[in-house]
C-alpha cells in the first residue's frame, strides 16, 4: 500500500484501520513503513480517506507473496501462479490453490468426506489473530511437523510453496523466507491414535518462533459426540466451548 | 477457511452470538453448483424471516472470475472488488459504504444469490427456528453453524439433526504477549481475517467514552471492515459497553 503525498491531507484517520499499525503521520502526511505493511488493503477498503489517497501499487515478487495470504481475494496470485508454473485454469476449478488462506476445512465435509471418521485435521493459522507472521517462522513448523512424519494436505496454498519432503521452502521460493503475511493456514490431518503426539510437537515448536497461530482441530462426530474430545481431556488439550459444527445437510446433487 | 471458529468470549456472551452460514462446495462442477444455487435465494428468505443481526450473500461465484482482469493489482482487493458482496447489518443507519445495503429486503431482492448466505442471530431461538426450516426446506447446501457446542448440538437435537462434523479451537499457541488484552481480543476475533484492528477497536472506544459517536456506531464501523460479514455488531456494542464500564 501507498500513500500519494499530493492528496493525503494529513488528517490521520486512516491510521487505527491498520492491524499491524504500519501508518503514520510523517511531516503531517500520512506515510506506510513498507516493512509492516502486509498488503492487506484494510486501509483502502475501509474507504475511510475521503480524498482517496490511498492506493495499491505494483507489487513485484516476493512481495507479492504479502498479498496473496494477507488479502482476501486474488490480487497476487498470478505471479505466485507463474512461479509454479501452474495454468490459471488449474487454480480456479480449486485443484491446486482455492484461493484464500487455506482450504474450505469441515465446512462441506457432508459433500467431500474430507475427514473421515477416526481422523483428526489440524489447522496452525500462522499469525492469527492479528499479529501477522514471517514465512520463516512458518518454515519452523512446517519442518518439524514433516520431521515427524506429518503429510500436508495438498490443495492448499501453503503446501504449494514447500518441499514436501523436507517441509522446507522450495528453492524457487526462497525469497519469500523473510517476507511477512497476516495469516496462512498449515493444514493436515492424522490419525486419533497419533494426533495428541502431533499437537505436543506443536506445542514445542510454538517455544521457537516469535509469532502466534490459532490451533484448529477438526473431528467427524459419532452419535452425537466428537470422538477426538475426550482424549483432548484426558491430555490436558483445551478447546474453547465454541467452534464450528456442520450439521449434515449438504449433498452432491444428482 | 475457518473464519468463525476462533471467537474468543465467555459461555453467556458466545451463547448471545451464532453465525449460521449455507454453502455450496467449491470443487462441485459448474453444473452441480448451478443446481445448487437456487437454494442460496431459499436460504437467505428463510434466514431474514427471524430476526438476524446481520445477512449477507456473495453476488458472483468466485469459481466463475475468469472475465476479471486480476492481472491489475488490487483489482479485486480495492473496494470496487467487494461489489461482489451485499450485506445488512443492524445498527446500520444507511449511508455508502461498498457492499453495504440499507435494508434486508434488498438482500432479499437479490435475484441471483450464488454460493453464500450467512446470517448472524444474538439468540439460540432464533438459530434453532432458522435451522428447523432449512432442514425442512431440503436445499442440498452444506449448514455449519457457529457458536458454543452445547447449544448447537442441542438444537440438532431439537430439530432431528446430526451434528456431522466439527471444527474446535485450542486457543492461541506461540508467542502470546504480542497479543493486546483479552477483552480487546475479544471483539477482534469475531473477524477472522483480523481486518478489525485492535487499534481502530481502541481508537473507537476512545471516541465513544469521549462522546463523540455511539456505542452502536463503533460497533458498525468495526463490522464493516470484516468482509466475510461474520462480525456481530450487537455483541461488539455489548462488549464495548462493558469495556467502558469497567475502564475509566
Amino acid at each position: 500500500m501507498q500513500v500519494d503525498q499530493e492528496k493525503c491531507l494529513g488528517c490521520k484517520k486512516c491510521i487505527p484501520y491498520c492491524p499491524v499499525r504500519a501508518i503514520s503521520v510523517v511531516e503531517k502526511k500520512a506515510s506506510i513503513d513498507q516493512d509492516l505493511c502486509l498488503e492487506c488493503g484494510a486501509c483502502i477498503r475501509s474507504e475511510v480517506c475521503s480524498a482517496e489517497a490511498l492506493y495499491i501499487q505494483e507489487l513485484h515478487w516476493p512481495r507479492t507473496i504479502r498479498a496473496a495470504f494477507s488479502g482476501t481475494n486474488y490480487i497476487g496470485y498470478d505471479q505466485v501462479l507463474e512461479k509454479m508454473s501452474m495454468p490459471r485454469r488449474e487454480f480456479d476449478v480449486g485443484k491446486h490453490w482455492g484461493g484464500g488462506r487455506g482450504t474450505s476445512e469441515m465446512k462441506t465435509n457432508d459433500v467431500t468426506d474430507n475427514f473421515k471418521h477416526g481422523e483428526v485435521g489440524i489447522g496452525c493459522e500462522m499469525g492469527r489473530p492479528g499479529v501477522g507472521f514471517c514465512f520463516r517462522d512458518l518454515e519452523k513448523v512446517t519442518m518439524k511437523l514433516v520431521e515427524n512424519h506429518v503429510q500436508l494436505l495438498p490443495i492448499n496454498p501453503v503446501t504449494q510453496l514447500l518441499n514436501p519432503k523436507t517441509g522446507s521452502i522450495k528453492d524457487e521460493f526462497q525469497g519469500i523466507r523473510d517476507e511477512r503475511a497476516l495469516s496462512a493456514i498449515i493444514e493436515f490431518k492424522v490419525g486419533m491414535d497419533i494426533a495428541i503426539g502431533v499437537l505436543r510437537v506443536l506445542q514445542e515448536v510454538a517455544k521457537e518462533i516469535e509469532t502466534v497461530f490459532s490451533v484448529d482441530i477438526i473431528n467427524r462426530c459419532k452419535d452425537d459426540k466428537i470422538p477426538f474430545k475426550s482424549m483432548l481431556d484426558r491430555a490436558g488439550i483445551e478447546v474453547a466451548v465454541n467452534g464450528k459444527t456442520c450439521v449434515g445437510l449438504g449433498r452432491i446433487p444428482e | 477457511m475457518t473464519h468463525t471458529n476462533h471467537r474468543l468470549g465467555n459461555k453467556k456472551s458466545l451463547e448471545e452470538d451464532y453465525v449460521l452460514f449455507t454453502m455450496i462446495e467449491s470443487t462441485l462442477t459448474s453444473e452441480q453448483r448451478n443446481r445448487l444455487k437456487p437454494g442460496t435465494k431459499k436460504a437467505i428468505e428463510i434466514c431474514c424471516q427471524y430476526d438476524p443481526v446481520l445477512v449477507s450473500t456473495d453476488l458472483q461465484d468466485t469459481r466463475e472470475r475468469d472475465g476479471i482482469d486480476s492481472t491489475t493489482p488490487g483489482r479485486i482487493l480495492l473496494p470496487d472488488g467487494v461489489r461482489f458482496r451485499a450485506r445488512w447489518m443492524k445498527y446500520w443507519k444507511g449511508g455508502k459504504h461498498t457492499g453495504m445495503v440499507n435494508n434486508k429486503e434488498d438482500i432479499l431482492a437479490i435475484e441471483k444469490p450464488q454460493r453464500y448466505c450467512y446470517a448472524i442471530y444474538d439468540n439460540k431461538d432464533s438459530m434453532v427456528r432458522a435451522l428447523a426450516d432449512l432442514r425442512k426446506a431440503d436445499l442440498g447446501l452444506s449448514v455449519i453453524i457457529s457458536g458454543t457446542f452445547s447449544e448447537v448440538f442441542g438444537a440438532c437435537a431439537k430439530v432431528g439433526l446430526k451434528p456431522h462434523t466439527v471444527n474446535m479451537s485450542a486457543g492461541i499457541w506461540g508467542k502470546v504477549d504480542l497479543l493486546p488484552e483479552r477483552r480487546i481480543l475479544e471483539i477482534t476475533t469475531m473477524c477472522g481475517h483480523s481486518f478489525v484492528s485492535r487499534y481502530l477497536v481502541e481508537h473507537l472506544i476512545k471516541r465513544v467514552r469521549k462522546k463523540e459517536m455511539s456505542v452502536e456506531d463503533a460497533a458498525v464501523e468495526m463490522a464493516k471492515q470484516c468482509v466475510c460479514n461474520i462480525f456481530n455488531p450487537i455483541r461488539a456494542a455489548h462488549l464495548i459497553q462493558e469495556y467502558l464500564n469497567t475502564t475509566e
